[in-house]
């Protein structure tokens, strides 16, 4: 069944899907938004915050930040191992699932010298080199006098369902794709649909009598026409069957493709995961 | 400070900012701005345009720092 490339960036992905049923690619889409597992800091331990924010909004400032996490899903523990963990045992480095780390750890520390200043992301020390903010011009705190902020960051991957700031995706969205429009003749006659075609002339046009959409037209140009304009009744917008289109954007933590991937792994770990219970259940 | 994501969708948009502000002060269309930027959604372009960074104003009444 083949799946058409429309767009492709790194952080944004455009699919023309043809023959899949929308149940799959709607579960795709959630898993994006929610399954998907990134990096994010997750607490943070304030030594100095002379500044005019308050921990709890420095903290959540810095949870919002974006951070490389494409290396990480490979080197770091899964979220359901780390869940457990005692913060004393993340400072002194115990918290590990089967070899590998739960957390990384990013320093922060900063002070105005005597003038205004603005801490922006590239001012972040990370213990590793793979997780990094993903901009470097981020601001986020703003310093006057001799004003100083220390503190430590702790980043652990995480799930969307858990927090936002887990979320990989921005934009994930499927779509029907307009084929034609379908028109009640009882409920508009043919001189109701000239009106209508002379009023909407950006997403309609008159065709051996009939009413039917032009080229490149969109399904909002033509709810809006048949809602707002010439309020035509008996109009209605036909899809293609099947065919769908499938679009994803990220924050820019991991590339779109990867995105795709790892929601997929997400659903087939979940159905895994029902198959064993109910084996487990039927003995 | 203004917010680091669009509240709407989640983008980063703070990175594109300073070069925003600074752009639409030369006195450029924020529109066009904003079109040139990338950020396409009506979601994103309001919390850029509706963005009022008071961060400046405020710094002027932090508590004088007389730790060590």
């Amino acid at each position: 069944m083949p799946i058409q490339m429309l767009e492709e960036t790194p952080i944004s992905i455009k699919l023309l899907v043809k023959g899949y049923p929308l149940a799959v690619l709607n579960a795709i889409r959630r898993a994006a938004l929610e399954l998907c597992p990134k990096m994010a800091i997750d607490f943070v331990i304030v030594e100095r915050n002379d500044s005019t924010l308050f921990n709890e909004v420095l903290a959540h400032r810095l949870a919002m930040i974006p951070l490389t996490s494409d290396e990480a899903l490979d080197h770091y523990a899964p979220p359901e191992a780390c869940a457990e963990c005692d913060c004393r045992k993340v400072e002194t480095g115990e918290c590990t699932y089967e070899g590998k780390p739960c957390y990384a750890t990013l320093y922060l520390d900063a002070s105005a010298d005597g003038k205004y200043k603005i801490v922006y992301t590239k001012d972040i020390i990370s213990s590793d080199e793979s997780i990094k903010p993903v901009y470097d011009n981020i601001p986020i705190v703003p310093l006057i006098g001799n004003q100083k902020v220390k503190l430590t960051a702790y980043a652990r991957l995480g799930r969307g369902r858990e927090h936002a700031k887990w979320m990989p995706a921005t934009v994930a969205v499927v779509k029907p794709v307009l084929k034609d429009i379908s028109v009640k003749e009882t409920l508009c006659n043919e001189e109701c649909q000239r009106e209508c075609a002379e009023k909407c002339k950006e997403a309609f046009t008159m065709k051996d009598g009939k009413l039917t959409i032009k080229d490149g037209t969109t399904l909002s140009m033509v709810m809006y026409c048949i809602e707002y304009v010439c309020e035509g009744k008996g109009i209605r917008p036909v899809f293609e069957e099947d065919t769908y289109i499938f679009e994803l954007e990220t924050d820019g933590s991991l590339s779109a493709r990867r995105t795709l991937k790892e929601s997929a792994r997400a659903i087939v770990q979940k159905l895994e995961a029902l198959k064993r219970k109910l084996e487990e259940k039927a003995g | 400070m203004i917010p680091i994501r669009c509240y709407t969708c989640g983008k980063p948009l703070i990175q594109y900012y300073d070069e925003f502000k600074k752009r639409v002060e030369a006195g450029e269309d924020p529109a066009k701005v904003l079109d040139d930027l990338g950020i396409e959604r009506y979601c994103c372009r309001r919390t850029m345009l509706a963005a009022v960074d008071i961060s400046k104003e405020i710094i002027k009444f932090s508590t004088k720092v007389y730790r060590w």
